[in-house]
């Protein structure tokens, strides 16, 4: 176990909006972590500054002692919370684009999930289900050997079918060396696989447990404390 | 496999409950090498690292071995994953005595209950 | 990397130029098979105005094509969903613009190489022959008064348009990436900032010619002189110093762009 992901008083203003305030908080490596809170607290921003995607107002995000740069680039698997690559792009091309990025990317592992999803490699990318286009990203971003994955909602708005494969797919690619941040705010769904929660609200980190701490402590499922904390 | 994890309790001795059971009642025969890792989690949905840690603690038990390589295997000598099974069932019949007399009915009365008792 | 990037790049590129080339090429060949129906009638004469006009609308498009391409690649691609990616792949924002705005510039030389083939295309015949022989004469004559300033002056001035081609890429970039800093309405920022900074540099044109204005008389006597004199080697200066000029308005304008992108990214 050692330190893989660190955040220092990490703040972010959107002009006068503070949607994060003074975050601190480690990550080890091999664990599965759940990044949990309510729509709007803050969840996208701070995977946004994990990617250096946003660049933080104060504080900083370091990646086993990098800011985020071409060097975390390589360490970190990011699947944003929308659709973002190109639809007029074959699902061949874009492992391809994957491919010639990323030294750590398994082509072959990629091929075999696709396949097995019944997705042709030379379909593009319009033609796919907005459900199968969320599978390939996840399968893309999966078929990574990073040491960071970092999973922007990957259960929101999939029906329950596709929520069990997303799982499935993170368990099954999950490499114990490895740790991967997944923000939700479906905790039910996916509680069973964490090893750690941190509970955000309103840009604040409210508290960083493992979950058989909290089973152990309180006697409650990690999302019947989230709906304790989280009262509205 | 079909289990029920409660998760209001620390997973991993409920995985390690599971597993006994399905020792001490043969779906595991011993020498037989269990599915990975991996496969377990992936099956019953839950973190590797969880399945990783019980399997862990019944080698202590005495009930499962590893083999480096190749996975894991289940003891020839039953006898700890048995105990563990008696164990379990003396623990679950005593939580529904504690059930039962929540709702009203003594121990006696309760063995009384079961004694007359027509399952379908 | 920046091979990787490369290659991808022109990918993007020659999936909607190979099509636009091939159109305008149709369309040379097209108006030269119309030609061959050459004959005294209303209809004919129609018919081959409006071929040459679509033919100059042609190359005007195909002309346009790369320059409005890579204002929407640099766009989409950074800017966009797809920015998600670009910037998370292990790539500095170094590399993205310089490979970025190579690709632009190689595709705007290729479209005018084609462009002057269709050029060929459309009056393949007799009349190419006169262009070529009304072309060498004038190199010819242009020859006798220059001498060999003009092999010099031919090669500085495409140098020069090259330097241009960039910076002016590199401007647009630059008017992308300033609008990138505003919080809502980015596009729209671009293009203020883009009429802004234009509207900067009349100002400065007629501060300049104001300048001009109120110089004495003799002094632009004794400059017109010195022109007269050296008027080969003043050509010559006029391109060098043009060429400066870009130069250091590319490097100014990666320089604004790279900044803001490695220290200012903000997504949304």
């Amino acid at each position: 176990m050692s330190e893989l992901l660190r955040c220092e008083n990490v703040t972010k203003r959107y002009g006068n909006v503070l949607a994060l305030d003074h975050v601190s908080f480690t990550l080890e490596s091999g664990r599965i972590v759940g990044l949990l809170g309510p729509n709007g607290s803050g969840k996208t921003t701070l995977i946004k500054l994990i990617n250096g995607l946003l660049t933080p107002t104060e504080g900083q995000v370091l990646i086993e002692g990098d800011k985020p740069g071409t060097v975390t680039k390589t360490k970190v698997a990011y699947l944003p919370d929308n659709i973002y690559l190109n639809s007029w792009m074959t699902v061949q091309q874009i492992v391809e684009y994957f491919a010639d990025f990323y030294a750590d990317f398994d082509a072959a592992r990629a091929y075999e999930m696709l396949e097995r999803l019944g997705i042709s490699p030379k379909m593009r990318l319009k033609s796919l289900s907005k459900g199968n286009k969320e599978k390939v990203c996840l399968i893309l971003v999966m078929s990574r050997q990073a040491k960071l994955y970092v999973l922007d909602e990957p259960i929101a708005g999939v029906d329950p079918a596709a929520r069990d494969y997303v799982i499935s797919t993170i368990i099954n690619n999950y490499n114990p060396e490895a740790t991967v941040l997944i923000s939700t705010h479906l905790i039910a769904d996916i509680e069973q696989v964490l090893d750690e929660v941190l509970f955000i609200q309103a840009g604040n980190l409210l508290l960083q447990k493992t979950v058989d701490e909290i089973r152990a402590e309180n006697g409650k499922s990690v999302d019947e404390l989230f709906r304790e904390v989280f009262k509205w | 496999m079909n289990w029920t994890l409660d998760k209001h309790r620390p997973l991993c001795p409920q995985i390690c409950e599971n597993l006994c059971r399905d020792i001490a009642m043969g779906v595991f025969a011993p020498e037989q090498r269990l599915p990975s890792v991996r496969e377990l989690a992936a099956v019953v949905g839950v973190n590797p690292n969880t399945v990783q840690a019980a399997m862990n603690a019944m080698e202590e038990q005495g009930i499962l071995y590893s083999v480096r390589g190749s996975g894991w295997y289940v003891r020839e000598d039953l006898t700890c994953a048995q105990e563990a099974l008696s164990r379990l069932r003396q623990e679950k019949t005593a939580a529904y005595f504690r059930i039962m007399e929540t709702l009203g009915m003594t121990e006696t009365e309760t063995k009384q209950f079961i004694k007359e008792w027509d399952y379908e | 990397m920046v091979k990787k990037l490369f290659k991808h790049e022109l990918a993007f590129h020659l999936r909607s130029l190979l099509l636009i080339w091939g159109v305008l090429l149709g369309v040379a060949l097209l108006g030269r098979g119309i030609q061959l129906f050459e004959q005294d009638s209303v209809i004919y004469n129609v018919v081959s105005v409006s071929s040459i006009i679509v033919y100059i609308i042609a190359v005007t498009v195909c002309l346009a094509a790369p320059v409005v391409l890579g204002i929407m690649r640099f766009y989409k691609n950074l800017f966009t969903g797809e920015g998600y990616l670009s910037f998370t792949l292990p790539v500095t924002p170094f590399q993205h613009i310089w490979v970025k705005v190579v690709a632009v510039v190689l595709m705007e030389v290729a479209t005018l190489v084609v462009s002057l083939l269709s050029l060929a295309l459309f009056t393949v015949g007799d009349v190419f022959v006169e262009i070529l022989k009304a072309a060498a004469y004038l190199v010819k004559e242009v020859h006798q008064v220059l001498g060999n300033h003009l092999a010099f002056y031919v090669v500085e001035f495409l140098l020069l348009l090259l330097l241009v081609a960039f910076s002016q890429m590199l401007l647009y970039y630059t008017c992308i990436t300033v609008g990138q800093l505003f919080k809502k309405n980015r596009v729209a920022a671009a293009v203020g900032v883009y009429f802004g900074y234009y509207f900067l540099s009349q100002v400065l044109g007629t501060v300049f010619s104001i300048v001009v204005a109120v110089t004495p008389e003799e002094v632009w006597e004794k400059i017109g002189e010195f022109i007269v004199e050296n008027i080969f080697w003043c050509v010559h200066g006029f391109f060098g110093v043009f060429a400066v000029l870009s130069a250091g308005m590319a490097v100014a304008y990666f320089a604004i762009s790279h900044a803001i992108i490695r220290k200012r990214l903000n997504l949304e």
